[in-house]
C-alpha cells in the first residue's frame, strides 16, 4: 500500500476506534445543581365587631352616647390604611324638615382608646362626614400611626370609641321630631407601602 | 536407487533436519515493544450554595427580596455555560385566580454583584416559557468578560424578585403560594485538541 493509503487507513481506524468508545454516539458531558424557593403572599383581612354599634331611640337635642367597638386584622399582613365611608339614609317622620337635614345636627367623634390614653381621629358633623368619600375618606389607620408609629398589626386592636352627639343648637329643633336616620359606615382596609423581604 | 530419487530424498532429509533444528517451525526474528496509554476523562461539576435562595412569606404587592447563591465549577473541566431552567407550581389558596398566573407578577432582576445594573429583567412565567421553548438563559455569561465557568472559579449571582403592584385589585393572590424550582444545567465547551 502507498503511503497515503496507509495514513488513511490508520486514520479512519482510529476514528473507528474513538466512535466505538464513545458508545456509538457525541453526548456532551453535562451536570445538573438545582435551587429551590418558595414563595407566600400574605392575606389582608379586617372585620370589625360589633356591626351594629349605636341603635339608638327617643333622642333629643342634647342627647348623646358613647360606644366602643374592636377593629381586628384577621390576616397575617399589617394593614396600613383603614379608609371610612358613610351613608346616610334620613327619614322624615312628618316630611317637615323643608330641605334641613337631620344629619347636620348628629356630631360624630371618633378616637382610638390605646393603652396609654385615647388619641383622636376625627370630629364633624353627620352631614359632612357623609361627603367625604373616595381620598377624602377619614384614614382611621393614619390615627394610630400617629400615635403608634405603625400600621396596624395582625390580632386585635385597641378599641374605637365613638360618641355621638344630637347637637343642641339653641333654637327650636322640633321639625326633628320623630324622624330616624340609620348610618352605615364602611371600612376599607389597604396594604401599606411595599418593602424589602 | 536413480538420481531423481536419491535426490528427492536428500531434500527430504535436509528439510527435515532443519525442521528438526529449529524445533520444527520457521520462525523469524522478532521482537515486541509495548505502548501503554491511559484515557481518562475529566468531571464536570457545578455546585450551589445555598440550594434554598428565597424563602418569604407574608408577601404583599409592592414588596421586593434580594438574594445571592453561588456557583462553583466544582470539576475538573472549565464549563461552557450554565441553563437557568425555571418550573414553578402555584397553590391557588381560594380557587378564585381564573386563568391569572400569580408568576406573571414576580419579577426577577439579575443584578451585579454589587446590586446594582440590571442584567437581565423578566417575569417568572415568562422564564418559565423561555425554559420550556428551549431558550433558558445562560447566567454564567452575564458576569465578567470570561463567558463561562472555568474549573475552581464561582460566580455570585445576585437576584432580585418583585412582587408587581399594578395598582390594581391583586386581591386574588391573597394567601398563595409559589414553588419555584431552578435547575441550573451546567455544560462542557467544544473539544478541543490535546
Amino acid at each position: 500500500m502507498n503511503l497515503k493509503k496507509q495514513f488513511a487507513l490508520t486514520l479512519a481506524s482510529v476514528g473507528l476506534g474513538a466512535a466505538l468508545i464513545g458508545g456509538g454516539t457525541f453526548a456532551y458531558f453535562s451536570d445538573t445543581a438545582e435551587v429551590n424557593n418558595t414563595f407566600a403572599a400574605g392575606t389582608l383581612d379586617l372585620s370589625v365587631d360589633p356591626t351594629v354599634v349605636f341603635d339608638l331611640e327617643n333622642m333629643k337635642p342634647g342627647d348623646w352616647s358613647t360606644r366602643a367597638y374592636s377593629i381586628i386584622n384577621d390576616g397575617t399582613l399589617d394593614i396600613g390604611n383603614v379608609y371610612l365611608s358613610t351613608e346616610v339614609t334620613e327619614t322624615d317622620a312628618k316630611g317637615d324638615n323643608g330641605g334641613e337635614s337631620l344629619d347636620e345636627h348628629i356630631y360624630v367623634n371618633f378616637k382610638w382608646n390605646i393603652d396609654n390614653g385615647s388619641v383622636p381621629v376625627f370630629d364633624m358633623s353627620l352631614a359632612e362626614l357623609k361627603e367625604k368619600t373616595g381620598t377624602d375618606r377619614p384614614n382611621i389607620a393614619e390615627a394610630w400611626w400617629a400615635a403608634t408609629g405603625t400600621d396596624l398589626p395582625p390580632g386585635d386592636l385597641d378599641d374605637i370609641l365613638v360618641q355621638i352627639e344630637f347637637r343642641d343648637n339653641g333654637e327650636n329643633q322640633n321639625k326633628f321630631q320623630g324622624d330616624s336616620i340609620q348610618v352605615k359606615w364602611t371600612f376599607e382596609a389597604t396594604q401599606g407601602e411595599g418593602e424589602a423581604l | 536407487m536413480n538420481l531423481k530419487k536419491r535426490f528427492a530424498l536428500t531434500l527430504a532429509s535436509v528439510g527435515l533436519g532443519a525442521a528438526l533444528v529449529s524445533g520444527g517451525t520457521f520462525a523469524y526474528f522478532s521482537d515486541t515493544a509495548v505502548v501503554n496509554n491511559t484515557f481518562a476523562t475529566g468531571t464536570l461539576d457545578l455546585s450551589v450554595n445555598p440550594t434554598v435562595a428565597f424563602d418569604v412569606a407574608n408577601l404583599k404587592p409592592g414588596d421586593y427580596m434580594v438574594r445571592y447563591f453561588e456557583i462553583t465549577n466544582s470539576g475538573t473541566l472549565d464549563i461552557q455555560d450554565v441553563l437557568m431552567k425555571t418550573t414553578y407550581t402555584i397553590e391557588d389558596a381560594k380557587g378564585d385566580n381564573g386563568s391569572e398566573d400569580f408568576a406573571n407578577y414576580l419579577n426577577v432582576e439579575f443584578l451585579t454583584s454589587d446590586g446594582q445594573v440590571v442584567l437581565l429583567n423578566q417575569s417568572l412565567a415568562k422564564l418559565k416559557q423561555l425554559s420550556d421553548s428551549g431558550k433558558a438563559p445562560d447566567i454564567s455569561s452575564l458576569y465578567g468578560f470570561m463567558k463561562h465557568l472555568p474549573v475552581g472559579d464561582s460566580d455570585v449571582i445576585c437576584m432580585k424578585i418583585v412582587f408587581t403592584d399594578t395598582g390594581l385589585d391583586q386581591n386574588i393572590f391573597q394567601g398563595d403560594k409559589v414553588n419555584l424550582k431552578w435547575t441550573l444545567e451546567a455544560h462542557q465547551g467544544k473539544g478541543v485538541a490535546k
